[in-house]
């Protein structure tokens, strides 16, 4: 970023004058003095920005004017600095990039004072690169590494790997966007292993598409991985549209299931209104259930709300708990304390994400365990070979966890798959047919997670 | 026979010209007292001598240029760092039979430890996290219904109840008896000390140490207020010693008066130091005020402070403002380097060097304190 060596800087800075409070050391650091009235780390903090300033100013070059004979000098110290250092450092100390050194604070009277001092040669910190809304695409730089097989070349396959990881490292960016702006979205993330479990998800998906995202590319490096594979470097362009729209499209393949919802009121209420505001159907039977428990916790006059949410299905697996914080406030008894309690738990922006982030991230666990639990009911009478029932169910296309007990004169199925009920029941009357002999099996769907075969 | 019996009386003299001296006398013995204690606050600065500017007990100038002065992330390394306690009365257990007994028991020490957090908050050597729940929730419960559940979330999550370091806690001890037989009073006592302990591993803090306060009925009611009369071992006429109301009445001033003989000797214990900044004249700065707790009218003793040696230089009247203090040397001490400081800032201001820094300390609680604010 500042080709100039170092000294080429202290030869340079070391011609500058001193500036009001702005101070170039023999060392060619620019240091500035300032204080600010109070104690403790908000005068620190106005202290530094004041000085902060007067050291853009002083690059900036602005009231040299005032420095009488100093100006000529100053002028052709400012002066040598190419238009784009100078700017370059300037944006860098006002963004608060360029890393600059602090004293430690000193007292006059009411103010405190610090001394804070700008290191040139310093790079500003490097930034990852940003989901900026008005560019229509996003360039990362990514290496790819590869080595020959039948069909491609060792360049070949590590200009593949780099285009996937171009592209994974895009996804990443998007969700990482989304996740700081879950407001306009219905995605919520606890934390960096379940994004990166969902990046991995999006990737694979859209792991044979990398070349038509990526809309221009070029390799910056190449180096020979010993004894017959290659890392190239390249600088991919990614094009955001069609990426976004495919991440969605994955996104909402994963989708939001329908959920009961069972809570006393007003609870019940304020949940409902909270999941069909972030976009999760809530009906009277579903096999995915969110039950909540609020309890009133006293202590003398006063009391706390503790309030659990879960969300499990007809099985009884849990997939997410969430708790309130029932420090955040307590309010004395009276007929509405539990309703006041609620009302705030859920205004809290932070527990409201936190509660969000918990259904999704279960919705998630959900589709990653193999999709919802469904309960088949056979009638003993239909099946001809009960002993295979189990092969022929785990054998369906999206069916796992298969397990099954004899109940009276009833077989009971519990399995998890991963579309609707109603794709469910298509895909058993063909499999079935294999250990029902000649009866013709009917498949009565009786809600969404309760099938029986009779 | 004559000259044996000679011999033995040279032999005793010499032996006993053998044994050692006297041995070292260290100790004397000492009454202990159980006269109701008294409150002991610093001289004002203008009636101090010469040979009272000596630097007291309890200074701590190591580490002051680490204190940032921001309350919620203060320098561990800080003498000033003020522990955040939440304060405990005990004792409401009395034991023992016999006439008042009964209602001394019902007393109600709630109140009280709200008004030791009221005074203890005042003099700022700890951050006190109050107990008074019902009021918390009271005015919660205001702000909620008149600004509504986003603001109390936004107020409750910005500004979240703070960690107590430490419990302060008093322990009381109420005892009573009665003189005389038909015509008596009432003799109550209530002795109180407090300790600062950390709940966690219950650790009993060795400082600050205030010993223990004894407060007698005496003290806070003339002896004919606590008169009475029985009569076939009934209650005839007098101090109403069965009436819970009357009894608290007595041990609420009793307690009060400990806590504020509590109070002074806490600011003997801990107190109040900030670095000169500057002297002009008789004029001297200081680089710490309210903030540090230093009260209005703080008799401080000035010093310089170099290679762990300490030589006063005067005695000065403090006034603080917020972030720094002002005071006036009312008497310099008689010495040379008192007599360099004052010349060089008679001439203009000034400023002492990094290697002698010079500081104030308080003497203790200022001498209008228990007047103005008790």
């Amino acid at each position: 970023m500042i080709k100039q060596g170092k000294l080429g800087w202290v030869a340079l800075l070391l011609t500058a004058p001193s500036w009001a409070d702005v101070t170039v050391t023999a060392d060619g650091m620019i240091s500035a003095d300032s204080c600010a009235y109070g104690r403790g780390q908000l005068a620190i903090g106005a202290a530094r920005d004041n000085a902060a300033a007067d050291i853009a100013n002083f690059l900036q070059g602005s009231n040299m004017l005032s420095l009488g004979d100093n100006a000529q000098q100053l002028d052709s110290y400012l002066g040598s600095l190419s238009k784009q250092q100078k700017q370059v450092l300037i944006a860098g100390v006002k963004s608060g990039a360029m890393p600059l050194q602090q004293s430690s604070p000193s007292y006059s009277g009411n103010d405190t004072c610090i001394s804070v001092t700008l290191d040139p040669r310093a790079k500003a910190t490097s930034a990852e690169p940003q989901w900026q809304e008005q560019d229509s695409d996003i360039s990362v730089t990514v290496d790819g590494e590869g080595w020959p097989n039948q069909q491609m070349t060792a360049r070949q396959q590590a200009e593949q790997d780099a285009l996937q990881r171009a592209v994974s490292q895009v996804v990443g960016v998007w969700l990482t966007q989304q996740r700081t702006q879950s407001s306009v979205s219905q995605l919520a993330l606890n934390g960096d292993d379940e994004q990166n479990a969902l990046n991995e998800l999006v990737t694979q998906q859209l792991h044979s598409r990398s070349r038509g995202l990526v809309k221009e590319w070029h390799t910056l490096a190449t180096q020979v991985i010993e004894p017959n594979g290659i890392r190239v470097t390249i600088e991919a362009v990614v094009d955001k549209a069609p990426l976004q729209q495919q991440i969605q499209d994955i996104l909402s393949a994963i989708g939001s299931p329908v959920v009961t919802v069972q809570a006393p009121e007003p609870l019940n209420a304020e949940l409902k209104n909270l999941l069909t505001s972030h976009g999760v159907e809530v009906a009277n039977h579903a096999a995915l259930n969110i039950v909540a428990e609020p309890q009133l916790v006293s202590n003398g006059n006063n009391q706390r709300l503790n309030l659990h949410v879960k969300v499990l299905d007809s099985a009884g697996n849990v997939y997410g708990s969430w708790h309130n914080q029932p420090s955040l406030l307590s309010l004395p008894q009276s007929s509405h304390v539990l309703a006041d309690l609620i009302s705030v738990s859920l205004a809290d922006p932070q527990q409201k994400q936190a509660l969000q982030q918990m259904v999704t991230s279960a919705f998630n666990k959900l589709v990653a365990n193999g999709g919802l639990v469904r309960k088949l009911t056979f009638s003993a009478d239909l099946l001809q070979q009960p002993d295979n029932l189990g092969g022929v169910l785990g054998a369906i296309g999206g069916v796992s966890d298969v397990s099954i007990v004899r109940q009276g004169s009833n077989f009971l199925a519990n399995l998890r798959f991963s579309g609707s009920t109603a794709e469910l029941a298509a895909l058993l009357a063909p499999a079935l047919s294999m250990i029902c002999g000649d009866q013709q099996p009917q498949i009565d769907i009786q809600n969404d997670y309760q099938v029986t075969i009779h | 026979m004559k000259r044996s019996l000679t011999s033995m009386l040279v032999g005793v003299v010499l032996l006993s010209g053998c044994q050692s001296t006297q041995p070292a006398h260290q100790t004397t013995v000492a009454k202990v007292s159980n006269r109701a204690s008294q409150a002991y606050v610093a001289k004002s600065a203008y009636q101090f001598e010469d040979g009272d500017i000596t630097v007291p007990a309890y200074f701590d100038t190591q580490g002051l240029g680490r204190c940032t002065f921001d309350a919620n992330s203060e320098n561990d390394g800080c003498p000033l760092k003020k522990p955040i306690v939440r304060i405990y009365f005990g004792g409401s257990d009395i034991g023992g039979q016999g006439i008042g007994i009964d209602a001394l028991r019902k007393y109600d020490d709630h109140k009280l430890v709200l008004m030791l957090e009221n005074q203890f908050a005042g003099v700022n050597r700890f951050r006190v996290v109050t107990r008074d729940d019902d009021v918390i929730s009271q005015e919660q419960q205001t702000f909620l219904d008149q600004q509504g559940a986003a603001a109390t979330v936004q107020r409750a999550q910005a500004q979240q109840t703070l960690k107590p370091d430490f419990v302060l806690k008093i322990d009381s001890l109420r005892t009573v008896q009665t003189e005389g037989s038909i015509s008596s009073w009432m003799d109550y006592t209530l002795e109180l000390t407090m300790s600062v302990l950390n709940p966690f591993t219950r650790e009993k803090m060795s400082r600050p140490n205030l010993g223990k306060v004894r407060v007698t009925s005496e003290d806070v009611r003339a002896r004919e207020q606590m008169q009475f009369v029985r009569a076939s071992n009934r209650y005839v006429t007098g101090f109403r010693y069965n009436d819970s109301g009357d009894v608290n009445a007595v041990i609420n001033d009793m307690a009060s008066r400990g806590f504020d003989i509590l109070l002074t000797r806490m600011l003997t214990e801990m107190p109040a130091t900030a670095q000169v900044m500057g002297i002009k004249g008789n004029q001297v700065s200081l680089d710490r005020g309210q903030n540090a707790g230093v009260l209005p009218n703080e008799t401080m003793i000035i010093f310089q402070y170099e290679a762990g040696f300490v030589e006063p230089i005067g005695v000065a009247n403090v006034v603080p403002s917020g972030n720094s203090a002002i005071g006036e040397i009312t008497r310099w001490k008689d010495s040379k380097l008192a007599e360099q400081v004052q010349q060089q800032a008679e001439n203009g201001i000034y400023r002492p060097s990094a290697q002698a820094k010079i500081f104030a300390v308080s003497v203790g609680t200022p001498s209008d304190f228990l007047e103005k604010r008790t």
